[in-house]
């Protein structure tokens, strides 16, 4: 093996043992508070679960239609929490639990916190605020893909990005973007890896070449 | 010494591309089925979701004593992170109990869907045939 073979092999394994331990991140699991609600449908339980989930995540759904088990993610574009609202029927009223799921690190709250204020909102308690990100710097930055990005390839889309990792294409069709350190996924007609340039104006992947106006 | 350069650059871009994938884990969880028992005490559920929870991932554990909600995590990897989690809610309805179950994974550092996970708990939790629950 000559010695150039041995640098890149030797390069090569450190440079993995080194991004994929920066790449590790955990899944941290909570139950809530459980109500026991003297009155009211396993319906109403339903509507006031789907609005508790509104409050944080996003697009609450049931699943099955009429099972009572309500779960949402968010926040949008990230997708880092989750939490489930179990709604079962008693003879007078309804029972209902809380579970909250979140990923850490990349999380800025705990699944207790979040649990907390779905239960509170649930039942109509003082809330306590979860943590926000800090406002994104606008213009040129490599911490977000703030701003309007056009395509280097003839015909191909520019998109809006938003700073809650929402996009919207010039064609009307929304999507989303999400960053890990340079990489950059945007999910816009499926999910497409991209990486971002050192002074935060460019965007290249295998199918898109995008460039920000800033 | 420009060709070691490049050599030890092609390694940390071939690096960066191999690990690319845990980079962009993300959350899966579920809500799974929903077990009722028509005819038996709620202190059965609690002893059969720690059970279950126990054969499928570890150290499982009553979230407040006499709560009926149970939680245990799965295995850690060489970093001390665990990948998958899960959650039985025990609660007594008439003469038997309904329990509710949730799970979570991070792929892909979790090989195994939340609805994987879910599915393989409500099997050792058992069914109509095993143990007088019913899911759906």
């Amino acid at each position: 093996m000559t010695m150039r073979a041995r640098l890149f092999a030797l390069a090569l394994v450190a440079s993995i043992v080194v991004m994929s331990a920066g790449a590790r991140s955990a899944v941290e699991m909570t139950t809530g508070i459980r109500y026991v609600v003297a009155t009211g449908t396993v319906q109403d339980c339903g509507a006031k679960a789907k609005t508790a989930l509104n409050t944080f995540l996003g697009d609450a759904a049931e699943s099955p239609d009429g099972s009572g088990d309500w779960s949402a993610t968010g926040p949008m574009g990230r997708g880092t929490a989750s939490a489930v609202v179990h709604c079962l029927g008693l003879a007078k009223g309804y029972a209902v639990t809380f579970t909250c799921a979140v990923q850490i690190p990349g999380n800025l709250y705990h699944a207790s916190d979040l649990c907390l204020d779905v239960a509170h909102q649930f039942s109509g308690k003082p809330l306590v605020a979860l943590a926000t990100p800090t406002p994104l710097p606008t213009g040129c930055s490599t911490s977000n893909l703030v701003g309007t990005w056009v395509s280097n390839d003839r015909g191909g889309p520019t998109l809006q990005m938003a700073i809650d990792g929402s996009l919207l294409g010039n064609d009307g069709v929304s999507g989303s973007w999400y960053m890990d350190g340079t990489t950059a996924t945007i999910t816009y007609y499926g999910d497409h890896v991209t990486t971002l340039s050192a002074d935060g104006k460019h965007l290249d992947g295998r199918d898109y070449h995008l460039t920000r106006q800033c | 010494m420009p060709r070691f350069s490049a050599a030890i650059g092609g390694a940390i871009i071939l690096g960066l591309v191999l690990v690319q994938t845990p980079a962009n884990a993300a959350l899966d969880m579920v809500a799974g089925a929903r077990g009722t028992a028509v005819n038996a005490p709620s202190t059965e559920c609690s002893t059969k979701a720690k059970a279950a929870l126990g054969s499928v991932l570890l150290n499982p554990f009553e979230a407040g004593e006499g709560t009926g909600q149970w939680m245990a995590n799965g295995p850690a990897d060489s970093d001390g992170q665990t990948h998958a989690a899960a959650a039985l809610h025990c609660f007594p309805v008439g003469k038997g109990y309904v329990v509710t179950l949730a799970c979570a994974v991070e792929r892909p550092n979790s090989t195994e869907s939340a609805t994987d996970l879910c599915g393989r708990i409500e099997q050792a939790f058992g069914t109509d045939a095993t143990g007088g629950v019913t899911w759906r």
